[in-house]
């Protein structure tokens, strides 16, 4: 799922669009070339200062609402008096007329199970009924019921108790919803592999993105729900922002779908209690005694690597590629899989995954070799062998037939490109040519990729042909970076050499920051900046490289000596692309501002790229992950001030500090900002 | 070491083709003209892809505006970033071979006054001078407006095509039926998929494909009928391939020939791929699986849907039990009976899989492999009944779902640019639609009940046969070559040289140019303003273009408009407020105006699309803009919310959605139901009525639409056009009689090319498939004493043409991807002028050869079953 999520702030009312606005920018740099997008950025960065006007008009117009009593007011913290009764239940004899007195509900009634859900999803539910956000269509005849019960929950005091006795009942033991559909479980949970991202493995759902759980919900309801956010019934009002993003995951979805995914989510027992906790879900310490190999190669591979590969193993096309096919087996040993997962692949967001040990790997290599297809192929790649063919003749087949995909010379996506950059370093030094040739021989299903060679083959050619083109791109390869063997332990060098540190650059760290270091939306920051160079340091810098960055696919790379390091930190900090601008970082200075306002602050300005939390890419941000111990343990206090009061020239990040900045914000708001990214951390 | 050296020593070559690559574009064949600045920053437009119906979404790169290389989109639903030969290398005929100025033949035709040009047949610049674009309109709109005074509105004759833009083909049937008053306009189409689009019209009532392609990933079973899908549709075909190495569903393909689509199907699983290769037994195969499933699988059968959503099924039923049982068929299914009853078996499998899942089935999948017949709309018409019987119909992932070939076929089906149609899926001959159309398009409404009383009986080879008895005086071409009509020499090429030809080319040595009188030169796809193509799944997506054509050069929808106010002026109608357009500051009309137009004119229709526009005002986006963000639109789009959800994706059995004053029920027809018509195969005349048709072609005067009764009696039996006397098979090449033919003969399209201009022009496909080849069995060839390589000649009653005998996969001719079975060949006739177009040198005519019959009601002529022999050279 490419959608991002929306920010936790119940209040949508209160949302500022503004970074939203840059989210939606971003989206489309997914599939617009970079160059267009720059200037895009530009125009509606100039727009998006006109709506920061619009803006304060709302605020403006939401204040007048909050002393009329009408907007809702932050969380309140619910205390339950011990042992007594539940102040939220005699709100609650109402609903229980329909949704049952366990919160289970009533099919005869149409009334969903109530009991799985957490209580910021039933206030801002029953937010949504009272406002006609939800229920106000006509179509929506049982809604418009709500629409009428919920008026009679007159005080927000009110809502929250309810919600909160509701949330309690999750512990009283009544059986699941029967299934009711007759849809097909195992399609059903193939689709699944979308909606997992925000509701998770379990359909436990996640409240950082707003994702309600979806187990232990009638199958029937779920339907309804499903039609109703396709045909727009539910989440087209303006101010239902979280029912919006709904809308276009369900109009992916036909009638047959919907239904095999409520048949699915049928079979999902319902969660316990505890387990829809805040955040993305814990996947470690997955259990897999007892299972067989494939079945817990299956666990695992749900674990760790379904949310890119695809629950099928099929991958997405533009996110993971497929490898649970039979073109990709037959041209992977089980060794190349281990050392895959464990190594990660430098220049994709494959990271390494050294906590998996081995009875896992091979657990989930035998779970991939169980393919649903039989008929495997046999391929031996042999990573030593070398082809000789016509550099000249190759170049020729490049442009005919690679270059629509991968670029004028290999560029890949950095050139505007629909395929990745197989004339760069950072593929040539991972793929052997019998790599290259066997993948021009099979193609590689689940990924644009097919065959050239044969009469099959998307072009026709001849061996020697896919040869000629193994030879052109070798010869595009500037010389091969030093091997592993050099000697590590010489005294450092004195002398930088930012010619050696550009080709270090682009053998390592080019296919996610781009050549010229200016990164990807989506994909890399841009650090070969004049901003980004002023606020960072060289052990700043050091540090990222040698460490990676936990969580981003920034992977460690403690290979690369010193000297190397220092020669990559030479090239990016010669000839920047625009006049160095000097600033000056505090690295010992420590704020301390504000949790609750800091939260407040980041919700409605930052997690709209950075996600919430500032979990980054990895939870479908458009922006890294500035939530992540990594990032967090590398940067000072005062460079993320900076950078907030700076923005990120080649970035899509802005000022947000000051009259000039995005946001107008003030420091202060800032320290709140840093003092709850940090306090997560605790 | 050694491989470093050979690096470094090339290095100078590599640099320059390195430097070829940046300077020249990408996938751009080196040596061909393309200038670019390189101060220009690079500008990326969105489009369908110029070549088959698929509609792969295309980003044309440009600088400076030039077309400089193309990319697959992978934000597109249909390809996603995946894309074949032709379309990857379709910039490359762009700039080679065009015309630039307007050329009036010297002697040409008169056919008022009986005057047949001597030059006719030669494109020598000697023969033709140029004009100004002024001269040569007024050239055509006095000789036009004179013939049409003089002989009446149907007397000119259009042949259009779907490669132009739904703007421009909405026009030119307004100026043919509405300015000039005829009826006689056909397109390509017509030898495309019109069988299909009778066949739907038939059954349906409505000319809708009803499914969609994501049906692909949903179906249980997928059949291809007459369809080489890895070679016409290669997308389609890897989308379905890649469906069963997924999920491992049965596959059926229908086709003579071990293709590749039966190969690359048999790669992924072998025990469940099935390859029936019938020589035209389809309609028998359908019925004998709807016997074996009413006889084994009962199941499978869903009569609550025949008897609430369907008429004519009890007899259908019945008619089945009595004469089509497996193994009483053979003689036509060409299958044996246990093959029947195994693909029933799947077939019940996967319709119950799908009934109880509420999406999934079988679903059929055909090409012009199963239009191009005598009985092309009979097997559609099939097809739909075997998939009525089991409920396949009407549920996602499941349906009958037709190919077609040019990428916008399907526009010129939807604005109705065809014998008899109106826009919106309407005949001439309903009065109120007829009405409004004439109100829409400001012409007088009796103006149009008089073209719905004129014939143009035989459609496109009925046009042709009209001018050669002097009943059609001029023939338009435009963006349409005449070489894929049958029987070119003895039956086009005649009535072309007769007939004052006016011709909108893009390219120097075209076919077209041989017969023209007046040569207008094009815009091509990628050059003009934009425009929309409607590619299978009814979707229409933009063709934007760089509005920057090579000089000289006008896009066609712009000469519509500037011809067609000039003949209505001349006819006494006002042409401003026909087309009342106006140029923009480029210089080009806005084909985004003719677009709201047309929108607007569908209102109320099957094909209503007017939700585009409501849309437009509330948000303001421009209908191109809506559709280019949706990556397409499927018509119908009827209300805001469908237009913005992207239109309606599957049709009937109420899939469309919430359409209030939706003008059907269930189905298309007016009782709301699916019409069952049993379709027959009877070979008990089969020689006697097939060696009548072959005289067609042969005898001078012998016109076929003057024998509409033996083209009945042929398409109601299922027989083909010839017979092939295959008692004189085995013998050596040169021992058989003159007048015996003893092989099947079928040509088609090869995976490289995309029929006959362009991709013969490209660099790389015409380097990958140079050459006319003929498939043959290996039996054959050693019977016949020829070898792999060897050039022969495949002579039919009407012509020969010369190729290189491919035998099998090992063949040193390209591409080496099929086999055929023992008496039977195969040519593509997509390389039909790659020797020369000159008709001195031409030797590859491959429509030189092939039958003017036709199925009567579709009008579409079979390629498939020609009788021929092969000669030595």
């Amino acid at each position: 799922m490419s959608s991002a999520p929306e920010p936790t702030d119940e209040s949508s009312a209160r949302r500022l669009p503004v970074p939203r606005f840059f989210l939606e920018i971003l989206l489309v740099a997914g599939g617009v070339l970079f160059s267009v997008i720059f200037f895009g950025v530009l125009n509606l960065y100039w727009q998006a200062r006109e709506r920061i006007s619009q803006d304060r008009e709302k605020i403006a117009t939401y204040e007048a609402r909050l002393s009329m009593g009408l907007a809702d007011s932050a969380p309140q913290a619910l205390v339950v008096s011990a042992g007594g009764k539940h102040p939220g239940k005699s709100h609650y004899l109402a609903c229980g007329a329909c949704h049952g007195q366990s919160g289970e509900g009533n099919a005869q009634l149409k009334a969903p199970s109530l009991r799985q859900l957490d209580s910021w999803y039933i206030e801002r539910q029953v937010d949504n009924y009272r406002n006609k956000v939800r229920g106000g269509d006509p179509r929506d005849t049982l809604g418009s019921q709500m629409t009428g019960m919920v008026q009679g929950l007159s005080t927000k005091e009110a809502v929250s108790q309810v919600a909160d006795y509701i949330a309690s009942m999750r512990e009283a033991k009544v059986a699941a919803p029967a299934p009711s559909l007759d849809g097909d479980v195992a399609r059903g949970k193939q689709l699944y592999g979308t909606c997992v991202s925000c509701h998770g493995a379990d359909a436990g759902g996640n409240k950082a993105l707003n994702a309600p759980p979806l187990a232990g919900q009638y199958d029937w309801y779920l339907l309804t729900q499903m039609r109703n956010f396709k045909e727009g019934i539910r989440g087209s009002d303006p101010k239902d922002a979280a029912g919006a993003m709904m809308r276009p995951m369900a109009q992916a979805l036909d009638d047959g779908q919907m239904r095999d995914l409520a048949s699915y989510l049928a079979t999902l027992a319902l969660p316990g209690a505890g387990s829809l906790a805040d955040g993305s879900g814990d996947q470690g310490g997955i259990d897999i005694a007892g299972l067989s190999p494939v079945a817990a190669g299956g666990k695992l591979f749900a674990a760790n690597c379904s949310s890119c590969h695809q629950d099928d193993g099929f991958g997405r096309v533009g996110l993971a590629p497929s490898i649970r096919n039979r073109d990709f087996l037959a041209l992977a040993s089980d060794d190349f899989i281990k050392a895959t997962i464990q190594e990660g692949r430098p220049g994709t967001t494959m990271a390494a995954r050294k906590d998996l040990g081995e009875e896992e790997l091979s657990a989930i290599v035998a779970w991939l070799r169980a393919m649903p297809t039989a008929n495997p192929v046999q391929v031996t790649v042999d990573p030593h062998k070398v082809y000789n063919g016509d550099v000249a003749a190759g170049a020729g087949h490049y442009v005919r037939y690679c270059s629509s995909c991968h670029g004028p010379r290999g560029e890949g996506y950095s050139a505007g490109s629909s395929g990745p950059g197989i004339g760069l370093d950072g593929f040539l030094n991972v793929a052997s040519d019998d790599f290259i040739m066997q993948t021009l021989k099979l193609g590689r299903a689940g990924t644009p990729m097919r065959s050239f060679v044969g009469a099959n083959g998307l072009a026709n050619l001849s061996e020697d042909d896919a040869r000629d083109i193994v030879a052109y791109l070798r010869s595009l390869e500037v010389p091969r970076v030093p091997a592993p063997s050099a000697p590590v332990s010489q005294a450092p060098k004195t002398t930088l050499d930012p010619v050696h540190g550009k080709k270090l650059f682009s053998a390592n760290c080019s296919s996610c920051h781009q050549d010229d270091g200016q990164g990807k939306p989506g994909m890399a920051p841009a650090i070969r900046n004049r901003d980004f160079l002023a606020i960072a340091s060289d052990s700043f810098i050091r540090t990222a490289i040698r460490e990676g960055r936990t969580g981003t696919a920034m992977v460690p790379r403690p290979d690369l000596s010193e000297d190397d390091v220092n020669d990559i930190l030479a090239w990016l900090r010669a000839n920047p692309p625009e006049n160095p601008v000097s600033i000056h970082v505090d690295n010992t200075k420590r704020v301390h501002g504000d949790v609750g306002a800091g939260k407040a602050a980041y919700q409605q300005y930052c997690s709209s790229c950075h996600a919430p939390g500032g979990k980054g890419y990895s939870a479908g941000g458009v922006g890294p992950g500035i939530g992540l111990p990594g990032f967090l343990k590398a940067a000072s206090d005062d460079y993320i001030i900076q950078t907030v009061r700076q923005g990120r020239v080649g970035t899509a990040m802005r000022a947000f500090i000051g009259a000039e900045g995005l946001a107008s914000l003030q420091e202060d708001d800032v320290h709140d900002i840093i003092t709850y990214l940090r306090h997560q951390q605790d | 070491m050694k491989r470093r050296t050979f690096i470094q020593g090339t290095a100078a070559t590599a640099a320059t083709a390195a430097a070829l690559a940046s300077s020249k574009g990408w996938a751009v064949a080196p040596g061909e003209e393309i200038e670019l600045e390189k101060q220009e920053a690079p500008t990326n437009l969105l489009a369908a892809c110029p070549y088959c119906g698929v509609g792969c979404g295309t980003i044309i790169q440009t600088r400076k505006g030039r077309i400089t290389n193309i990319i697959p989109d992978k934000d597109h639903p249909t390809n996603k970033g995946l894309q074949c030969i032709k379309g990857l290398t379709s910039a490359e005929a762009i700039y080679v071979n065009r015309l630039d100025k307007p050329l009036i033949r010297k002697d040409m035709s008169d056919p008022l006054r009986g005057h047949v040009s001597a030059t006719k047949g030669s494109f020598d610049p000697q023969h033709f001078r140029e004009a100004s674009w002024h001269e040569a309109e007024e050239l055509i709109a006095d000789r036009v407006a004179e013939i049409v005074k003089a002989r009446g509105g149907n007397s000119v004759g259009l042949y259009g095509s779907g490669q132009l833009t739904l703007e421009g083909q909405y026009l030119e049937n307004i100026l043919m039926k509405g300015i000039i008053g005829s009826n006689t306009i056909e397109a390509n189409a017509r030898m495309c998929m019109t069988s299909a689009v009778t066949g739907y019209y038939k059954s349906l009532g409505s000319d809708t494909p009803p499914t969609c392609y994501d049906d692909v990933e949903l179906a249980d079973m997928i059949c291809f009928w007459g369809h080489n899908a890895r070679g016409s549709h290669p997308i389609l075909f890897w989308r379905v391939a890649d469906h069963k190495s997924k999920n491992d569903i049965p596959t059926l393909v229908v086709d003579p020939r071990r293709t590749g689509t039966v190969q690359g199907l048999e790669a992924v699983n072998s025990n469940n791929s099935y390859h029936f290769p019938t020589i035209n037994g389809d309609i028998s195969i359908h019925n004998a699986i709807a016997y074996a499933l009413l006889e084994r699988h009962p199941e499978a059968i869903d009569w609550t849907f025949l008897k609430e959503h369907t008429a004519g099924w009890e007899s259908y039923v019945e008619e089945v039990k009595k004469g089509y049982k497996p193994s009483e068929v053979e003689d036509r299914t060409m299958v044996p009976a246990e093959k029947i009853y195994e693909i029933a078996r799947h077939w019940a499998e996967a319709t119950m899989k799908g009934r109880k899942r509420g999406t999934g089935g079988v679903l059929c999948i055909w090409g012009i492999g199963y239009n191009q017949h005598l009985h092309g709309q009979n097997n559609t018409v099939s097809i739909i009944n075997l998939m009525a019987l089991t409920g396949n119909v009407g549920r996602p992932g499941c349906g009958p779902h037709s190919q077609t070939g040019q990428p916008n076929a399907m526009g010129e089906r939807f604005t109705g640019g065809l014998t008899g149609r109106l826009p919106f899926n309407e005949g001439l001959d309903n009065v109120e639609h007829r009405n409004r159309m004439a109100d829409c398009w400001g012409i007088p409404r009796e103006r149009l009940a008089a073209v719905a009383e004129m014939e143009n009986k035989g459609m496109a080879v009925g046009m042709m046969e009209r001018a050669l008895k002097d009943d059609v005086l001029v023939m338009f071409l435009i963006y349409a070559t005449h070489i894929d009509l049958p029987d070119v020499n003895n039956l086009v090429r005649p009535a072309l040289s007769k007939t004052f030809c006016v011709v909108q080319e893009i390219y120097k040595d075209a076919p077209n140019n041989l017969y023209a009188d007046v040569i207008l030169p094009a815009a091509t796809w990628g050059e003009w303003v934009g425009g929309l193509y409607v590619q299978s799944e009814r979707r229409l997506f933009v063709t934007d273009g760089t509005g920057n054509p090579v000089k000289g050069c006008r896009p066609d929808m712009d000469m519509v408009i500037d011809k067609g106010i000039m003949i209505a002026d001349r006819l006494g109608l006002d042409g401003k407020k026909i087309f009342p357009y106006q140029r923009k500051a480029n210089g080009f009309y806005d084909p985004e105006d003719v677009f709201r137009d047309f929108i607007k004119a569908s209102k109320g229709t099957d094909s209503d699309l007017t939700g585009i526009l409501e849309v437009e005002k509330e948000t303001g986006k421009s209908p191109y803009q809506q559709i280019r963000e949706l990556r397409g639109i499927m018509w119908p789009a009827p209300t805001a919310a469908i237009a913005k959800a992207g239109g309606i994706k599957r049709r009937y059995m109420s899939q469309e959605g919430d359409w209030p004053g939706k003008p059907y029920g269930a189905f298309r027809h007016a009782d709301g139901k699916l019409h069952i018509h049993m379709c027959h195969q009877d070979y008990t005349n089969y020689r006697e009525i097939t060696d009548e048709l072959s005289k067609y072609g042969v005898e001078p005067n012998a016109h076929i639409i003057d024998r509409y009764d033996l083209l009945v009696k042929a398409r109601d039996a299922g027989l083909t056009p010839e017979l092939p006397h295959h008692e004189f098979l085995g013998k050596k090449a040169g021992t058989v009689p003159a007048d015996k033919y003893p092989f099947w003969w079928a040509t088609g399209v090869v995976y490289e090319h995309f029929h006959t201009s362009k991709t013969i022009r490209a660099g790389t496909t015409s380097k990958l498939v140079p050459e006319m080849y003929v498939e043959m069995h290996p039996d054959d060839a050693a019977e016949l004493g020829v070898k792999d390589g060897q050039w022969v000649r495949i002579t039919t009653r009407r012509g020969a043409i010369e190729a290189r005998v491919s035998i099998g996969l090992d063949s040193k001719v390209r591409p080496a991807r099929n086999t055929v079975p023992k008496g039977f060949l195969f040519s593509p006739w997509n390389l039909s002028v790659a020797d020369s177009a000159d008709p001195e040198k031409n030797r590859w005519l491959a429509n030189g050869t092939t039958h003017r019959a036709f199925d009567p009601i579709s009008g579409q002529a079979d390629f498939k079953k020609c009788a021929a022999r092969v000669e030595l050279l």
